[in-house]
């Protein structure tokens, strides 16, 4: 049976005892923020999904309606993301800092990708529905990560920005540039309007 | 929701996306069960809040009821300062009663303590200091005692039952004092609490005393003159017939003893 409540209100039910709210958003969320985790670290998407749905059971009592759900929810995600990153001794967090002072640059264009994944070996290589996801794996962190939230969760521009912690028109040149890349991935073609 | 590019999104949901696995799904579940679940409390918690509760009350009351006890002997206290020879056995009764409900002043407590210890206790202690009422009363109530214990001595010369020797005969008072005393329990009773009671030191007061005071007619004549005085004594007090009796006494005895003028049968106690 399909619980019509929404997400903030089901957190709410669960902070007073509703077990089985918790249960309701749990299984419309573990999905996407799956997908979002594994595609961004792969060999740690288990540890990293199973951390991000504990700090939320964790903050269950002090849970309160300031902004969406899924808002919340991928921005605890995103910081676990970075502390992950940051462990890793990963030079991604420089660009997610760094991307913030110049939304126009386009470091995936600059970043020279293996010269066996490039976007067009990949295309002759696999004409499978994979291909995009390999595609997906070549672009950087933060655009792969404005990508991931806006097809996964389907947060607006003003929401990615929230969740990433970045201005909005950072969140826009981050999910643009990742849109252009993907789509010459797909077939070479440019980026639409 | 930003414009994306449909084809790129079905692409992108097309492939194979990864998803957490049941167990996974189940150790995220039970951390939010458990984490909704109240803590579990010790047994005996559930009797933690009415057992200090009663342990309250029974304290608080004993507390208020032995208040109330000690409140009617002060208020006693402060309401008669002179005692009565037979206020002790009142004052055991009041105890055993405790109807009185008046809250006595903090520092009159001590002294209703002593004298209850005076009145109860069979053996008050010594090293405890009495309070400064104490030996007055004390006194006092040896001094009436003294004069009833005269007045049953009176009673048994007019019965014949010791009549002093004309010498000196300390066993023959000895034996009176005893007969007196066994005929008076209840004074003998008091006599003796009061002994006790009165420290070493009233003891030695009581001995010093003036011998009007100290000497009543209790004291038992052993010459003309000792008889005299006793009869004098007697009509002090009031108590004509005995005054007659021993005068009558003191001329059996001493018959040639001249009477002194004021001791005329005729004046002193003439015959109903």
């Amino acid at each position: 049976m399909h619980d019509l409540r929404t997400d903030e209100a089901l957190m709410l039910a669960w902070r007073d005892g509703d077990v089985a709210a918790f249960e309701v958003l749990y299984q419309r969320w573990r999905g996407r923020l799956y997908r979002f985790i594994a595609h961004q670290a792969r060999g740690a998407a288990d540890e990293l999904f199973q951390d991000v749905w504990l700090r939320v059971v964790g903050a269950r009592g002090q849970y309160e309606v300031t902004a969406k759900f899924s808002t919340w929810l991928f921005r605890i995600a995103h910081n676990r993301l970075i502390d992950h990153y940051r462990s890793q001794g990963r030079n991604i967090v420089a660009l997610f800092d760094n991307l913030d002072d110049d939304p126009d640059a386009d470091p995936a264009a600059a970043m020279p990708a293996p010269a066996e994944e490039t976007p067009a070996a990949l295309l002759e290589r696999k004409q499978t529905a994979g291909r995009i996801l390999a595609a997906l794996e070549t672009l950087p962190a933060p655009q792969r990560e404005a990508f991931l939230l806006a097809e996964e969760s389907g947060m607006s521009l003003a929401e990615i920005a929230q969740a990433t912690g970045v201005g909005p028109e950072t969140a826009k040149s981050r999910l643009r540039y990742a849109l252009r890349r993907l789509r010459q991935a797909l077939g070479g073609r440019t980026e639409r309007g | 929701m930003p414009e994306l590019d449909p084809e790129l999104s079905q692409a992108y949901r097309a492939a194979a996306h990864p998803e957490p696995s049941p167990a996974l799904d189940a150790r995220i579940l039970a951390a939010a069960c458990q984490a909704v679940s109240p803590r579990r409390r010790p047994a005996w918690f559930g009797w933690a809040v009415p057992l200090s509760s009663t342990a309250v009350l029974v304290l608080g009351l004993s507390l208020l009821f032995r208040m109330q006890q000690d409140a009617p002997e002060t208020l006693r206290e402060a309401q008669s300062p002179l005692p009565q020879s037979t206020r002790p056995i009142e004052r055991t009764e009041s105890i055993s009663s405790g109807t009185a409900a008046t809250v006595a002043p903090s520092d009159a407590l001590p002294v209703a303590k002593a004298a209850r210890n005076t009145t109860v206790l069979p053996a008050p202690q010594p090293h405890q200091p009495l309070p400064a009422t104490l030996p007055e009363r004390a006194q006092a109530d040896v001094a009436t005692e003294k004069s009833k214990l005269a007045e049953i001595k009176s009673e048994a010369d007019a019965a014949g039952l010791a009549t002093p020797p004309a010498s000196p005969a300390p066993a023959a008072a000895q034996a009176n004092r005893a007969e007196a005393l066994s005929a008076a329990p209840a004074f003998s009773q008091g006599m003796r609490r009061m002994k006790a009671a009165v420290p070493a030191t009233q003891r030695s007061t009581e001995q010093s005393m003036p011998a009007a005071t100290a000497k009543s007619a209790a004291a038992v004549p052993d010459t003309p003159e000792h008889w005299v005085e006793s009869i004098r004594l007697l009509l002090r007090q009031g108590n004509i017939d005995a005054a007659r009796t021993r005068l009558e006494a003191l001329r059996k005895r001493y018959p040639d003893f001249e009477l002194p003028p004021d001791l005329d049968p005729a004046r002193c106690c003439p015959l109903p």
